[in-house]
């Protein structure tokens, strides 16, 4: 009886702490070499849902002996103020876009990267190692790329004949093929009503943000639901809405449930972003932190991450490996001439309190200016 | 002798108090000196005191969310009562065997995650759902219903989420009832509806407003299922203090918005209060 107490508790021994002792004393992998003693055990993410290749996480946690453990935020707003909050001790690595970037950057909650700790750095491609919000990549490693724009289905509009790539089918009632959604986000759906009336997504000027008030509140009795972008990658699926404001790769990744779903950039322009590795201030375990952003930097691991989630790659070393379907998909890696007509979003700084106003007036059902 | 027990009482109240303190009051507080500062334009606060706030609170453009909160709260509590009291009369009046089970099926449901139970709401009422399908195959639409994002999904997911906190303490104030009354009602020739009016209404009348208070309460703040179920202009006022909190990163605006919906619901709770004074100390056994 004694002996297989004995064999139960040595066999429970070995698989609870076994991962301690495969850890070797050094190894060398994605360009880098480490010490096992370097760094600890958890790694702790921040990220959005659904942006991660679990098998890619298997083999971070298998290479380096360790356990990745992922929270998740649907809005960078959410994503700042929990940082801003004193959440910036809980995470190592946080994924942040653009303007976002810019905003933990002014209120001083990153860390600068370790660049001898990064070989991969120079997998970027020239536009993400120059990005306008951080030049240099001081702060931070680019994730993904992608754009905003319409997810459609043809197959459920009105008359499949006027699918065109125009924000006209969300803006103008003439123009419009079925039931639409609009994102949850302001700064999205307000810069689309810029973009759709000529002007920059990232306007401080008063005129302009009244026009596009009138036109987001002659637009809100016709639109389905604001919904946030997992919500409204279902609603296209499950053909609730035949039209979607939504990410890129949120649309395409419906086409493997739903193969009719076309993504369009509209000729107007549109919003470009990416997300950005960063670690925050304070971080638990910043060396492992820079071992998981080197590791995402990996040309292999950049490609294999694009196949999964359906953005576009910031990363060059990956380009053959990703798949040729994606790579030559115009709403995915747009043109040079789209991309003349697309913007980043910056902070727009003191005119955050109009974009408030107008989100509120919108989404409280009241007129404009009232 | 007395004071020793008032040490007792003390000693044993005390980890319960400490509790309250450190995870109520003070927070409550923080709240309270959050919403007199004044923001900065990156999410941060001035020390310098101000009712700025508050006067934007009043605008009328807040105060209409407010008003939508507390109507579709009242609409709640309304409706979860409508449904309660008979069911709760139910579980009262049948076989007493079958009581326990009856109770299980209230209570179950709300072990269930509300994220959960607001997409089951979807996947029912969307237009490809499960209703329209089965209306439309019974032929009685021939146009699928637009139900979902709309405030009458909202109702139907906030009855659904909290109509147990109504039957719960609407049974318990039956079962307690003093049923000898009824029958003496009865035998000096009262109609059913005047023992109903007269002698059951104000021996529950404590159980309606603890059931009211329950889910006037937290459906005034619910920010999840007016968000997953409504529709483009289903702003609440719990949405607009998490949009101010976590989107505009305004925490003073957010606070004074905080405080003022915590005094509609102290009303609310003084209002509920007359009920029940209203009713005798009796009814309050």
């Amino acid at each position: 009886m004694r002996r297989i107490w004995l064999t139960v508790i040595v066999a429970l021994a070995a698989a609870c702490g076994g991962g301690e002792s495969e850890r070797p004393a050094s190894l060398e992998v994605f360009g880098i070499r480490v010490a096992g003693a370097d760094y600890g055990q958890e790694l702790h993410l921040f990220t959005w849902s659904d942006y991660l290749d679990p098998e890619l996480v298997a083999e971070f946690e298998r290479t380096y002996d360790v356990t990745v453990r992922i929270d998740y935020y649907d809005t960078n707003e959410a994503m700042i103020a929990k940082l801003q909050a004193g959440g910036t001790g809980q995470y190592d690595v946080v994924v942040a876009s653009d303007y976002a970037v810019e905003v933990l950057r002014k209120a001083d909650l990153l860390l600068p990267l370790t660049h001898a700790n990064l070989p991969n750095l120079k997998n970027l491609s020239q536009r993400f190692r120059e990005a306008p919000f951080d030049p240099g990549n001081v702060y931070s490693a680019t994730y993904q790329w992608g754009t905003s724009g319409l997810g459609v289905r043809p197959d459920l509009a009105d008359d499949s004949t006027r699918v065109i790539d125009s924000w006209a089918m969300v803006f103008d009632s003439a123009s419009a093929v079925g039931p639409f959604t609009m994102l949850d986000d302001p700064r999205e759906t307000i810069g689309a009503a810029l973009i759709y009336l000529g002007h920059s997504p990232n306007s401080q000027d008063d005129a302009e943000l009244a026009e596009a008030e009138r036109l987001l509140m002659e637009q809100r009795s016709r639109v389905l639901t604001y919904s946030p972008f997992a919500t409204s990658r279902d609603l296209l699926a499950s053909g609730d809405a035949v039209v979607a404001h939504n990410y890129s790769g949120d649309v395409l990744s419906v086409q493997e449930e739903v193969p009719q779903v076309r993504f369009v950039i509209p000729r107007e322009g549109s919003i470009v972003w990416s997300d950005n590795m960063a670690v925050p201030k304070g971080a638990p375990d910043r060396r492992l932190a820079e071992l998981f952003i080197n590791y995402i930097l990996d040309g292999q691991v950049g490609a294999r991450l694009s196949n999964f989630t359906r953005y576009a790659s910031p990363n060059e070393a990956s380009v053959p490996a990703i798949d040729p379907e994606l790579l030559s998909d115009r709403s995915v890696y747009p043109d040079s001439a789209m991309l003349a007509k697309m913007e980043f979003l910056r902070d727009v700084g003191e005119a955050r309190a109009a974009y408030d106003r107008i989100w509120t007036r919108l989404r409280a059902g009241a007129t404009p200016g009232g | 002798m007395r004071r020793g027990r008032d040490w007792l009482l003390a000693w044993t109240a005390a980890p319960g108090l400490t509790y309250l303190g450190i995870f109520f009051l003070v927070p409550m507080l923080l709240v309270v000196v959050f919403s007199v500062l004044e923001g900065t334009p990156d999410g941060g606060v001035r020390p310098s005191l101000t009712l700025d706030n508050y006067r934007r609170a009043l605008d009328p453009l807040y105060l209409r969310i407010l008003a939508r909160s507390a109507w579709l709260a009242l609409l709640t509590t309304g409706v979860s009562l409508a449904l309660a009291y008979p069911t709760a009369w139910a579980i009262r009046t049948g076989s007493p065997r079958r009581r326990g089970l009856l109770l299980a099926l209230v209570v179950i449901p709300s072990w269930m995650n509300l994220l959960i139970k607001n997409y089951a709401w979807i996947v029912i009422l969307r237009r490809e759902g499960v209703l329209n399908t089965a209306l439309g195959s019974l032929g009685l639409i021939d146009e699928p219903l637009s139900l979902l994002f709309a405030p009458s999904a909202v109702l139907i997911g906030l009855v659904h989420t909290y109509l147990p906190f109504m039957v719960l303490p609407l049974y318990v104030a039956l079962d307690r009832m003093d049923w000898s009354l009824v029958e003496a009602a009865r035998d000096l020739g009262a109609g059913r509806a005047a023992v109903f009016m007269r002698v059951v209404v104000p021996q529950t009348l404590a159980g309606v407003a603890v059931g009211c208070t329950l889910v006037f309460i937290p459906t005034l703040g619910a920010f999840v299922t007016p968000d997953m179920l409504g529709g483009p202009d289903s702003l609440m006022v719990g949405t607009l203090i998490e949009n101010q909190l976590l989107q505009v990163r305004n925490w003073p605006f957010a606070s004074a918005l905080a405080v003022l919906l915590m005094a509609v619901a102290a009303a609310a709770l003084a209002a509920v209060r007359r009920l029940q004074g209203a009713a005798g100390p009796g009814a309050l056994a």
